[in-house]
């Protein structure tokens, strides 16, 4: 199975039906059938963001997915080794670095300092955005990176 | 959750169905890729996205309205700094 970090929109996309990237996400790992990253701030705010889903429409069918999904030791590979200081360390550095040429927010340099990390530490087969600007800077760090729109 | 090489695997089948039946999963890689696991057999075998996905892709071959990405809503609320020029 390929290892794919993902931003928090694409997966939120794939676990909600409702959502506007639902079907080409959906789609991707379908044909890919990915294995993907899961670290304690992407899961914090995917957790966030579902959990203000369940009153909406298969809000709930969305949270039983993540649910099931994070008792698995593989569809959501758990990464220990990305503690929350430590990445913030190294967004710390990245933002520092690249902060003036990209307009992305704190959270994009988390995300994409987290995916270099596995990338250095064990590979990564590609990175995956619904986020315009993190794709960019993805992309300038070298992450073979896809773009959702 | 340890890694072997497919070579291993088949040099040394015995102690790797051992160290299985005491409770290690090994992921199997061949040509510098995963290719599969050899897992203890009294464990579960972790479910296909498929399987976890069934209710979710039903819902959406309903088809109905979509909503926009709060992810990326959160983002471009909180992201006020390339405003404030």
């Amino acid at each position: 199975m390929p290892l794919v970090y993902t931003d928090t929109s694409v997966l939120f996309a794939y676990l909600h039906p409702d959502d506007e990237f639902s079907g080409v996400v959906d789609a991707a790992v379908q044909k890919d059938s990915p294995d993907f990253v899961y670290w304690v701030f992407l899961r914090h705010e995917l957790r966030h963001n579902l959990r203000q889903s369940r009153t909406n429409r298969h809000g709930e069918a969305a949270w039983r997915a993540l649910r099931a999904a994070e008792k698995t030791s593989t569809r959501l590979r758990w990464q220990g080794e990305l503690t929350a200081d430590k990445l913030l360390d190294l967004a710390e550095n990245l933002s520092a670095e690249l902060a003036g040429d990209f307009d992305c927010g704190s959270s994009d340099y988390l995300h994409v300092s987290a995916a270099r990390r596995v990338n250095l530490l064990s590979g990564l087969d590609a990175f995956w955005t619904c986020d315009v600007a993190q794709a960019k800077l993805a992309r300038s760090i070298g992450l073979k990176t896809r773009l959702f729109v | 959750m340890m890694e072997i090489t497919s070579k291993q695997l088949h040099e040394q089948t015995a102690s790797m169905l051992d160290r299985a039946k005491g409770g290690q999963r090994m992921r199997i890689i061949r040509n510098g890729k995963p290719a599969a696991w050899l897992v203890p057999a009294n464990e579960e075998i972790d479910p296909s996205w498929d399987e976890i996905m069934a209710e979710v892709r039903k819902a959406r071959a309903k088809g109905g309205p979509t909503r926009p990405n709060p992810v990326l809503g959160e983002r471009r609320k909180r992201h006020y700094a390339a405003r404030v020029h």
